[in-house]
């Protein structure tokens, strides 16, 4: 059945919830300045921001949660690219590493990017803790202390592998994989009553995601918990060694300016969950003491190179639970030494971002373009982090304040995707691609393995001659006990002030091997139950 | 435990910097002639523009043209309109971008326009203004070969937010691309 002939009509919690007295302030609106008084402030309501909220304020903290982008939930999921990327994603979904070569798309409203992403629910892999425990010294963190905080979390978003068929776009995957004999697997996602439409990038319109939206922030505000959105954190206040809160500013309705209106937040503890790259940017700015310069260093994307192939029938890459199958195949031959290993994924497409990801003009832009019905995209999510030639990239504050991602793509990780490019022709050709295309500055597509594997081999892998995005950003404060390497020890504690936390997925040491939800809300969950029992006690 | 990794050197970097750097360095000395020569640069934005300023109006229009060129109308009249609609498009994705985002897209804005540096590093030896749609793509196809970093990354940038602009606009696309999502009801 064609989607575009379905009808969706669903009941949007929020509604309820702000009747029954929800404790919700659009700051664009406010025409005053505000002192608010609190147990625990929260910057950030995504994976990190929305799983400790719950925690606190069922464990009967007062919580305030603060978020700079927009309140949009069900009603509004109008399925519509534009709106979507304008409100939902950060930058306007036109994020990127600061010489420009890798896209980031990076969620931003309340849920962050929880609201946008494509469900995927992986518990970190094994080898990733075990070498943050090896490597970096974090403590805790083990796979079996893990195990039951994973589990808690998947019960809590109803994770779990995904029962109805892959669409085409991911049964590519599968056959590939299957004639060339690589192992691949079907993905867990956290969904509740899917309808198996392919929209969760643009806020799922039937409310099955069990994104932070309709999870564990609806179950805060019931707590009695209370939320500012349009709301910057511009610094953290600070008294002595000590953390007392957060300044803030409202921004306008557009999400980019502020009104000149403050609010000064005040609180016993301080939890930053604005995410990779917004985490560190907040410490930055709030110039804290940061006596070995680690604040920002270690970020790391899962750098994501990418091949379109076209079918001879369609693939309808638009429509569909846009994630079901990966493969693991040429992710951990080695850990941390040797090349970068890589996990496969595809990618839904819709024609506003596929119009951009195709990277030519005119006439073959068009045709490109008249093709996407069967066009399949497939993904390798290089891991970054774990070889010493994959330091990640620092993040940087512009003139104005907002943090910027210095990620320099050196041979190592180009190389990784020269790798990925080949191992993806193979699995598109096995499953019976007519032709493909590494994205690349070469337009050109091959009708052979042998003939695209002979142009990779000659292609210069720079920086802008490879098409490079990421989806997950990790690190930036990474957790250890050793000061000089890191800004937070186990705990998340940042080690050089009190009643300051990070929790979210800037802690990670590495990026993950897997996309990060769930090492984000697994981990999260696990320190913020730690923080709620210390403050109740203190 | 393993000795942890300590912070690397920083490495000789990369070519883009220092090209960006030059890019800087050129924009800067051409904008200091421009002013010199009494045509300084318009900063204010134009009328019924979020972001796009005047003498960026035949420019984007200009890529617009041959960054689209099949996906347009061909008829005249339709093709300016059409245009015309997708430079607004193009002024709001750019309004919804970030300051930082939009100053560095304005300065590629500047380094296409200004004499000093359009004819040298794009290839266009004429006002925008005297420019075609055909003259446009060549720009385009200028820079979809370059081997200079930051030339291609020019060509990253101009690609992704004219295409972007055009698609992004569920009138532009037919059915056949791509037949439209499921409609939502509130309940």
């Amino acid at each position: 059945m064609n989607m575009n002939e379905l009808e969706i009509r669903v009941a949007d919690p929020w509604k309820q919830g702000l009747a029954a007295g929800w404790k919700v302030t659009n700051a664009s609106t406010l025409d005053q300045d505000l002192t608010v008084e609190c147990d625990v402030v929260i910057v950030g309501t995504g994976a990190g921001g929305g799983t400790t909220a719950e925690i606190l304020a069922q464990a009967g903290l007062s919580v305030v949660m603060v978020e700079e982008g927009i309140l949009k939930t069900s009603d509004q999921f109008n399925l519509d690219e534009r709106e979507a990327y304008r409100d939902l994603y950060q930058e306007g979904v036109a994020r990127a590493s600061k010489d420009g070569a890798i896209g980031i798309l990076q969620g931003r409203s309340v849920g962050g990017t929880t609201t946008v992403n494509w469900t995927s629910s992986f518990r970190t892999p094994d080898a990733t803790l075990r070498h943050w425990a090896e490597r970096f010294g974090v403590k805790g963190a083990s796979p079996a202390e893990m195990a039951p905080w994973f589990a808690k979390m998947e019960t809590r978003l109803n994770v779990h592998k995904w029962a109805m068929p892959p669409n085409v776009n991911n049964n590519i995957l599968k056959s590939g994989c299957e004639k060339l004999g690589y192992s691949w697997e079907i993905i867990p996602r956290n969904v509740n009553g899917c309808w198996n439409l392919g929209y969760c990038g643009m806020g799922c319109p039937t409310n099955a995601k069990q994104s932070m939206l309709v999870t564990t922030l609806p179950a805060a505000l019931t707590a009695g918990a209370q939320l500012f959105w349009r709301l910057r954190a511009e610094r953290v206040a600070l008294q002595g060694d000590r953390v007392t809160g957060v300044d803030c500013v409202a921004l306008d309705a557009h999400g980019q300016s502020p009104t000149g209106r403050r609010v000064s937040i005040r609180a016993r503890h301080t939890v930053m969950a604005g995410g990779g790259i917004n985490t560190p940017g907040l410490l930055l700015r709030s110039k804290v003491p940061d006596p070995h310069q680690r604040v920002g260093k270690r970020t790391f994307l899962h750098v994501v190179p990418g091949v379109f192939a076209q079918f001879g029938e369609d693939v309808n890459p638009f429509w569909g639970a846009p994630q079901s199958v990966y493969s693991d195949h040429f992710q951990w031959e080695h850990v941390a030494d040797g090349p970068i290993g890589f996990k496969l994924e595809v990618m839904p497409m819709h024609p506003g971002l596929s119009a951009a990801l195709m990277g030519t003009h005119g006439s073959q832009h068009l045709a490109d373009m008249q093709a996407l019905p069967r066009t399949n995209a497939m993904l390798a999510l290089l891991r970054d982090g774990f070889h010493d030639d994959s330091p990640g990239g620092s993040v940087e504050l512009r003139d104005d304040g907002a943090p910027v991602l210095d990620y320099p793509v050196n041979d190592y990780i180009l190389e990784g995707a020269r790798r990925a490019h080949r191992a993806i022709i193979d699995i598109q050709f096995a499953a019976g691609a007519q032709r493909v295309r590494p994205l690349t500055s070469d337009p050109r597509w091959f009708a052979s393995a042998a003939e695209a594997r002979a142009a990779l081999d000659a292609h210069p892998y720079a920086p802008h001659h490879v098409k490079l995005a990421s989806a997950h950003v990790m690190g930036g404060c990474c957790m250890g006990e050793d000061p000089r390497v890191a800004v937070c020890d186990s705990r998340g504690r940042y080690h050089h002030l009190r009643d300051l936390s990070v929790l979210d997925g800037s802690l990670f040491p590495t990026s993950i091997g897997a996309n990060p939800q769930l090492s984000i809300y697994g981990l999260v969950a696990r320190l913020a139950t730690g923080l709620a029992g210390e403050l109740k006690a203190g | 435990m393993r000795a942890p990794p300590m912070p690397p050197a920083d490495p000789g970097r990369r070519d883009f910097l220092q090209l960006s750097l030059g890019g800087s360095l050129v924009l800067g000395l051409a904008g200091g002639m421009a002013t010199l020569s009494g045509c300084a640069r318009e900063a204010a934005t134009a009328q019924g523009f979020h972001v796009l300023r005047p003498q960026d109006l035949p420019l984007v229009s200009r890529l617009l043209g041959g960054a689209l060129d099949g996906a347009l109308p061909t008829e005249p009249a339709a093709r300016a309109d059409a245009v015309q609609r997708t430079l607004a498009s193009f002024d709001r994705l750019l309004h919804d971008t970030s300051p930082g985002v939009r100053g560095m897209f304005l300065q590629l804005l500047d380094l296409l326009d200004l004499g000093i540096t359009r004819g040298p590093l794009f290839g266009l030896w004429k006002s925008w203004d005297d420019a075609s749609d055909a003259d446009a793509g060549a720009v385009l196809q200028r820079l979809a070969g370059s081997r200079v970093g930051f030339l291609r990354g020019a060509y990253n940038g101009l690609t992704t937010m004219t295409t972007m602009a055009w698609y992004l606009d569920a009138a532009n696309v037919p059915a056949a691309i791509y037949p439209g999502p499921p409609k939502k009801v509130i309940a």
